[in-house]
């Protein structure tokens, strides 16, 4: 028996390699590479002469708004081999391959008037085949770039499997004049700055708007009578009104929830800020906190069912999270430094906010759980970031140092890449991001 | 040996005493251990066109050098073509004002090349599309030149690249060549193949509003080897099939303790030891499977800010002896987000191992059977934090 | 000209007399000197009930020298107090100067007062307001203290909306941090 045990385990250990193969070879990856995906728009087709130049513009104009995300490489046109300027004609997809161009978009333009039509396809070069289903959209020449930010947005989130953000716009704060005597004024504008209008004057000072979730109203904290109140506005009248809130001497910092019924805000009462809510429908008020100390700037969760916020009840300004009806809330910021301004994204997965440390001003993240803190970004004032619909960009304002120092809008992945400001004429500040149009 | 001493009287002890001795003695000396160096090419390091590429790939035997191995980096922009082969024998020659202008040249490489050398290769700017020169000499530890933090690229990659020669053909294989010194660690060394120009990548994502300077840490190294015979080109493997059965087969007699059992297992081991096993063969090493890992993560592109960056996906292919994947690639598990999300990741990670594959993974023919079925494992945690 | 009056100590009555007059005259010319629209309001005092808060440059009654006046209220006792970084406790310079305010709120009873908190730039903008309305409310709860009603007294706060020195400095900062106490008629509405 021992004999044969052995001839047995000697067997055994003869065979192991052949044993080892018994499975597939495994392995891990966790090193990638992050690279821009190039893509190729040939100019879409005019399919009548009116066409010629909104066609153009609409090429360019997708192109713009997928290369500005730092995600996608247009591929030039002077690279291209075959030339797609029918949008009926086949794709040679090796003539693509050849130059590198994983995705192609094509497209075509019809005016008739003041109305048009606008079609177009995504292919996948490398799989050799179409990308989802041709789409088509109508409206006004007028609005030709909100066609293009669609276009743009459709190719986006077929390729990404994520929602896109072009076709979106911004209310911000306009500014002029020097530090000590600054001219304030509501602006709404496209995300990419296009398209600017103006919605206040610049007569008393206005801070912070925030859209609602539908993008129809504006709220804002006004100084026309003096004193801090809050106004609603709607963007497409530009007609305003103050807001009651519970009785206190101030209320600022006001956001919507997100059935768009409803308003958060800060109330200042006795040298104490605390949070309270009114209901726009009833006009019913409640109090949310109850702290000695200045609760402001919240922000509500995707669902609703939470309100992140900072506070300094801890001696300096940190961020809390608590339910949506009030009660204990439970601090999330333990970094070192102070923070600010959180804005729960989209996604409802990760907390933007502004912190400072050191001096400095940083645009960062955490999850709602108040781990994984990154900071995306540095300087001497950066401050307010707002969310894209998706949840992947941030923008947020960058004001310069010394006496001629100026505010701009900036944006960034919240990779922290791709950083880069935002095309405004003259100063600008408090941006909220509205939502993809419909 | 003292042991050997003290029964220096006992045959077995004697012949156990010469037996170690040569063996130790033949270890020490390496009779038939060496290796030839293996023939490279030597080219300038920024300027090589598609052309060249192709040239040094198809062939097999070392360039007739042009002029001397140990030259000192030849000047590398070539505005003169002629000029290399001339200035490289009279290392004095070159002029020295245009040695000044391109600050990141001028610092003298290392320590082979002669400190002559950096003028030459700064006649002209950085890099700038030329034409080709001729396959020139250009010591492999060209660019060692200071470089100060790396900037933003465009593409990010666990190594560091420079900016490629703009002829130079970027490959989806980013197989680099093995060359001594400033290489990173973790690069490959002995499945190196033909040596194609990486894009220019950077190690992390820059942080916005850091002052980005200078060039990536690195720089490319195009010297290539040729094809050493790969075991692709043998031919097909023989068949594991017994081999195979009869691992089967032992691993059910593991548990069972019957003497037929036993005796068959013994039976079928003996014959699969006895088959001339060519196809299993030693254990795949590890640089093996980071050559295989290297080649297709080259092709593996993530979104750190996706949703899809938040998936551990798991793919299974097969593979044809030829390294070419036999049929699709199959996702086998995925944990970690929706269904939109997986779907994006696995798309992702299909794409990394078709798109790298070109031609075939570099895999020894004579574990074919270690490598026939492939499961790998993509996982972006690391690299959404970057 | 305080040298010419010192030279003519012996003799000419007169001129010092003009010499004080010129200088009253010269005060009062220069009284009006404040923006009536320093805040960006052109007087916009809608909703403001019995405070308005651009009113308070329009009151100019009086020169720096009538202890009745709002002038002499900024200019000699002080219309405002200084904070240190991220406080709004009242320093002991603070205390003394709200002391004078509220003698002279109390002396002269027609007054009211809006009670602006501001703060430096170095901060967000919703915290730094209500940080500014701290500060005022610690001085509106000083000058109750001392005597004043409460209901003659407001407060408002700014934020870092309207900071008077533009640098990006301490020295600046320091002078940023501030509750401004602004007198207004009481208007009859």
């Amino acid at each position: 028996m021992l004999k044969r045990l052995t001839i047995l385990m000697m067997a055994l250990v003869l065979s192991g390699p052949a044993l080892a193969q018994s499975g597939p070879l495994r392995l891990v990856i966790t090193d990638g590479v992050i690279e821009p995906l190039p893509f190729a728009v040939p100019t879409f087709e005019a399919e009548n002469g009116e066409a010629v130049q909104v066609a153009s513009d609409i090429s360019r104009l997708v192109a713009q708004d997928l290369s500005g995300t730092g995600l996608f490489r247009e591929v030039p046109a002077s690279a291209f081999i075959s030339q797609h300027s029918s949008f009926a004609q086949t794709v040679v997809y090796p003539d693509w391959r050849a130059i590198n161009a994983q995705a192609l978009i094509t497209g075509a333009v019809f005016v008739s008037g003041n109305q048009m039509t606008v079609k177009f396809r995504l292919y996948d070069v490398f799989s050799g085949a179409e990308l989802g289903g041709g789409l088509q959209f109508a409206g006004t020449v007028d609005g030709w770039r909100r066609m293009g930010h669609k276009v743009a947005d459709a190719a986006y989130s077929r390729i990404t499997g994520e929602s896109g953000y072009f076709d979106s716009r911004v209310v911000f704060v306009a500014e002029a004049g020097p530090k000590d005597n600054r001219q304030k004024r509501l602006a709404v504008m496209d995300y990419d700055g296009a398209n600017l209008k103006y919605l206040t004057d610049s007569g008393s000072i206005v801070l912070a708007p925030r859209f609602s979730p539908s993008g129809d109203r504006v709220l804002y904290t006004s100084f026309e009578s003096g004193f801090p109140r809050i106004n609603v506005l709607d963007v497409a009248s530009v007609g305003r009104q103050q807001i009651t809130t519970a009785d206190g001497e101030m209320a600022f910092s006001p956001r919507f929830s997100n059935d768009g019924r409803q308003v958060i805000y800060s109330l200042a009462n006795g040298g104490n800020t605390d949070i309270y809510r009114t209901d726009l429908v009833t006009g019913a008020n409640s109090r949310l906190t109850e702290a000695p100390s200045i609760e402001t700037a919240p922000s509500f969760s995707p669902d609703g069912s939470q309100i992140v916020f900072e506070s300094d009840r801890s001696g300096s300004q940190q961020l809390y999270i608590m339910s949506a009806s009030g009660g204990e809330p439970r601090r999330i910021s333990f970094g070192e430094g102070r923070y600010g301004t959180p804005v729960w994204s989209p996604r409802g997965d990760l907390v933007a906010f502004t912190k400072q440390n050191a001096g400095r001003f940083h645009i960062g993240v955490m999850r709602t759980d108040g781990s994984e803190e990154r900071l995306l970004t540095a300087s001497f004032l950066d401050e307010g970031p707002t969310w894209s619909p998706n949840g992947r960009v941030l923008m947020f304002m960058r004001e310069t140092q010394g006496a001629g120092g100026t505010s701009s809008l900036y944006s960034v992945d919240i990779s922290g890449r791709n950083l880069k400001p935002v095309p405004i004429q003259g100063g600008a500040s408090d941006p909220s991001w509205g939502p993809l149009q419909p | 040996m003292d042991r050997a001493g003290k029964h220096v009287q006992s045959t077995g002890a004697k012949v156990s005493a010469i037996g170690h001795a040569v063996l130790i003695g033949w270890l020490i000396l390496g009779w038939g251990l060496d290796s030839e160096p293996l023939d490279f090419e030597i080219t300038p390091v920024s300027v090589v066109s598609g052309e060249e590429y192709a040239q040094m790939v198809a062939a097999t035997t070392p360039q007739p050098d042009t002029a001397q191995p140990e030259a000192p980096p030849a000047p590398v922009e070539d505005a003169r073509p002629p000029a290399p082969v001339e200035d490289a024998a009279p290392v004095e020659t070159p002029p020295p004002a245009p040695a000044e202008p391109p600050a990141e040249e001028t610092p003298p490489p290392a320590a082979p090349t002669p400190p002559e050398a950096p003028a030459e290769v700064s006649d002209s700017a950085p890099v700038e599309p030329v034409p080709p020169s001729p396959v020139e000499t250009a010591a492999p530890e060209l660019t060692v030149s200071p470089r100060p933090q790396p900037r933003p690229a465009q593409r990010i990659a666990p190594e560091a690249v420079a900016p490629p020669p703009p002829d130079a053909a970027i490959a989806d294989t980013v197989q680099e060549a093995v060359v001594p010194d400033e290489t990173v660690a973790a690069e490959v060394a002995e499945p190196a193949i033909e040596a194609t120009a990486p894009e220019e990548t950077a190690t992390e994502i820059a942080i916005a509003d850091e002052e980005p300077s200078g060039a990536p840490t690195r720089s490319p190294r195009p010297a290539a080897r040729p094809n050493r015979p790969t075991p692709a080109a043998e031919p097909a493997p023989q068949t594991p099939a017994t081999t195979t059965t009869a691992s089967s087969d032992n691993a059910a007699t593991d548990t069972a303790a019957t003497d037929a059992a036993v005796e068959a297992a013994l039976a079928d081991a003996l014959a699969a030891t006895s088959s001339p096993n060519v196809a299993a063969g030693p254990p795949m090493s590890g640089s093996e499977k980071e050559g295989f890992r290297v080649a297709v993560n080259a092709c593996w592109n993530v979104d750190p800010g996706s949703q899809a960056a938040r998936v551990t996906m798991t793919v299974g292919f097969k593979l044809l002896p030829d390294g070419r994947v036999d049929g699709d690639v199959r996702q086998v598990s995925a944990t970690g987000g929706d269904a939109g999300a997986t779907e994006i990741a696995f798309q992702a990670a299909r794409r990394a191992i078709l798109r790298c594959q070109s031609g075939g993974y570099k895999l020894p023919a004579d574990k074919y059977d270690q490598w026939k079925e492939v499961e790998i494992t993509f996982d972006p945690s690391g690299m959404r934090l970057r | 000209m305080l040298m010419s009056s010192q030279k003519s100590r012996n003799g000419n009555l007169r001129m010092n007399m003009l010499t004080k007059a010129a200088l009253i005259g010269l005060v009062l010319t220069t009284a009006a000197c404040t923006r009536p629209d320093r805040f960006g309001g052109a007087g916009d005092g809608a909703g403001a009930g019995a405070f308005d808060p651009n009113a308070a440059a329009n009151a100019n009654l009086g020169g720096a020298n009538d202890p009745t006046s709002p002038l002499f209220f900024n200019q000699t006792i002080g219309d405002r107090v200084l904070f240190a970084v991220d406080t709004s406790t009242l320093t002991e310079q603070g205390k003394q100067i709200l002391t004078g305010q509220a003698r002279w709120l109390l002396a002269n009873a027609d007054y009211l007062a809006i009670i602006e908190g501001h703060a430096d730039e170095v901060g967000t903008r919703e915290y730094n307001i209500g940080l500014g309305f701290r500060r005022a409310n610690a001085v509106r709860e000083f000058l109750v203290s001392q005597g004043v009603p409460s209901d003659r007294l407001r407060v408002t706060s700014y934020g870092k909306e309207r900071p008077i020195e533009i640098c990006s400095d301490e020295s600046c900062y320091a002078k940023n941090r501030r509750a401004v106490t602004v007198i207004s008629i009481a208007s009859l509405s």
